[in-house]
């Protein structure tokens, strides 16, 4: 991967609206000015390349702590692009684990359920073969009719424990790796980003709400589109409304980034408000009734911040609002857009209104880009062009797809 | 005052432009019998409001569906963000004339509302 270790910080420079600001392509030079290819959204070959040397090799976030509910709990995870189903698991200990949701006598998927507590152990439904929590096998009905001998072709019961997968947590994000043989760790992969946010409380936050939506396009689509704000103004009402709230535009009306930071693999874009922004009759009112709903609480640089963790995770932030997307590719045209939204623990009834407000802003908003994404997936797939381009407000994007071509190229050549 | 267009030929719903030497050009239309002078050219995309709708007492773009207040010149809707300029007018012998000097608002950027 390309460094600059002499681009100018780009936290100090004004990016809004001086005529003799720096351009984005001039800070970022190793990222181009070029055009990107439309057969990256549409090609099954290309589709496979990613499945095989991206999702199959990357550290991959498959949940959170809220997803668990602190020990002896459980949530599975099926990831279709490589065709996995995990089970996660929170030990007595604390500890969390990944392990192929797979029983090892005739390959069944061993746990059915999304989540919940551990039963005493999980058994498979097929002929009940029994796993503690730490994935060892430790009953098999009608034992003495198999052949553990311990052989390599007769494996004996320790042999025959759950598979697990490497596992690491990072502020109660859980990742893992489904490359056995890999040796990078989480640390590793996440890097700048990891120390931009080191000792952020994202232990203050809660799980509010969570949407998982079916997006009729490939999943880089669904990333491209939110990776910029330069469509926030003029796509539809909702976001012509909030592009001129949460989003400072210049005096001609379009948005400019704030800041943009390339993490190693992962990148960050952040953008300031508009001071001229008028909200809503009601979120006014409700700003009055309950003041310190808006006071900012987190240590945040931007009102907005976007990171892009490679490769599929977004954690956003919007004053004391943290949002998240993972983004999961099904087919070339098809992914799961899983939105989650999280608020610092309420304290009252006004909070618990002041975040369903800010729920039911947020999901309508985000509908618009939903039909945006199949919107463009058609015009992608029509192969009316063989490329298309960006400016420099979208440097977001070229950056994300030199990333994976760096990180495909990379894997390749291992 | 410099002539603008007869009356009669200004309906509600007409939006005309007319063309004065040393102004930009105008869009001239009537609302509830009121008429508006304003500058005929989007703030935003640069293309004629003249093309675009009239709703209640505001002109909205063609293009990006921003929209203008026609009494104030204030964009009210983004993406439309600079005030346009509005002109006085006034009616003498059913003609709708310019007065002069003409500008009746230099409005800054306005907040923006729903």
């Amino acid at each position: 991967m390309t460094q600059i270790v002499d681009r100018p910080d780009t936290d100090a420079v004004d990016h809004h609206d001086t005529p003799d600001r720096p351009r984005w392509s001039q800070l970022y030079p190793e990222l181009g000015t070029g055009a990107i290819t439309t057969d990256r959204f549409i090609s099954q070959e290309f589709f496979d390349r990613e499945s095989k040397l991206v999702f199959g090799r990357s550290w991959i976030n498959v949940g959170t702590v809220h997803d668990l509910n602190g020990a002896k709990t459980f949530f599975t995870r099926d990831i279709k692009v490589v065709g996995v189903s995990l089970l996660v698991v929170q030990d007595a200990a604390g500890g969390i684990q990944a392990f192929h949701n797979v029983c090892s006598h005739r390959g069944n998927k061993l746990v059915w359920e999304d989540s919940g507590p551990c039963p005493f152990m999980f058994s498979c439904r097929f002929h009940g073969w029994g796993y503690k929590h730490d994935g060892a096998l430790t009953s098999v009905p009608d034992e003495g009719e198999f052949h553990f001998t311990g052989e390599p072709d007769h494996p004996d019961k320790s042999g025959l424990g759950l598979v697990p997968v490497r596992t690491e947590v990072w502020n109660g994000f859980i990742f893992v790796n489904l490359d056995s043989e890999g040796t990078d760790s989480l640390a590793d992969h996440l890097g700048p980003l990891a120390e931009s946010l080191e000792g952020f409380p994202f232990d203050k936050f809660e799980l509010r709400s969570r949407y998982d939506v079916q997006d009729e396009a490939n999943w880089k689509v669904i990333i491209d589109a939110q990776n910029e704000i330069y469509h926030l103004p003029m796509l539809a009402p909702q976001h012509r409304f909030l592009g001129g709230g949460a989003f400072k535009t210049n005096d001609d009306g379009y948005t400019r980034l704030s800041d943009f930071e390339r993490y190693g693999w992962h990148t960050l874009y952040t953008s300031d408000s508009d001071v001229n922004w008028v909200d809503t009759p009601l979120r006014t009112a409700m700003a009055k009734l309950n003041v310190e709903a808006d006071v900012p609480q987190f240590p945040l640089r931007a009102p907005f911040m976007f990171h892009v963790a490679f490769p599929n995770l977004i954690i956003g932030f919007l004053g004391n609002f943290m949002f998240t997307y993972n983004v999961w590719p099904e087919s070339v045209g098809h992914s799961v857009w899983e939105i989650r939204m999280h608020h610092p623990k309420a304290e009252n009834l006004a909070d618990r209104v002041t975040h369903d407000l800010m729920k039911v802003r947020f999901r309508d908003l985000l509908c618009e880009d939903v039909a945006g994404h199949a919107a463009l997936q058609v015009g992608l797939e029509s192969r009316a062009r063989d490329i298309f381009v960006v400016g420099d407000q979208e440097v977001q994007i070229r950056a994300f797809h030199k990333n994976l071509d760096d990180y495909m190229e990379r894997a390749d050549n291992e | 005052m410099r002539h603008l267009c007869s009356v009669a030929d200004l309906p509600a719903g007409v939006l005309l432009t007319v063309q004065l030497e040393g102004l930009p050009d105008l869009l001239v239309c009537q609302v509830d019998g009121k008429f508006h002078v304003v500058e005929a050219t989007c703030s935003h995309g640069a293309v004629p409001l003249a093309e675009g709708r009239v709703l209640g007492c505001e002109i909205e773009c063609p293009l990006h569906a921003g929209r203008f207040d026609l009494t104030t010149g204030e964009a009210t809707r983004r993406p439309a963000k600079k005030a346009i300029r509005v002109f006085t007018c006034v009616v003498e012998g059913g003609e709708l004339y310019l007065q002069q000097p003409g500008v009746l608002v230099e409005a800054a950027p306005a907040a923006h509302s729903a």
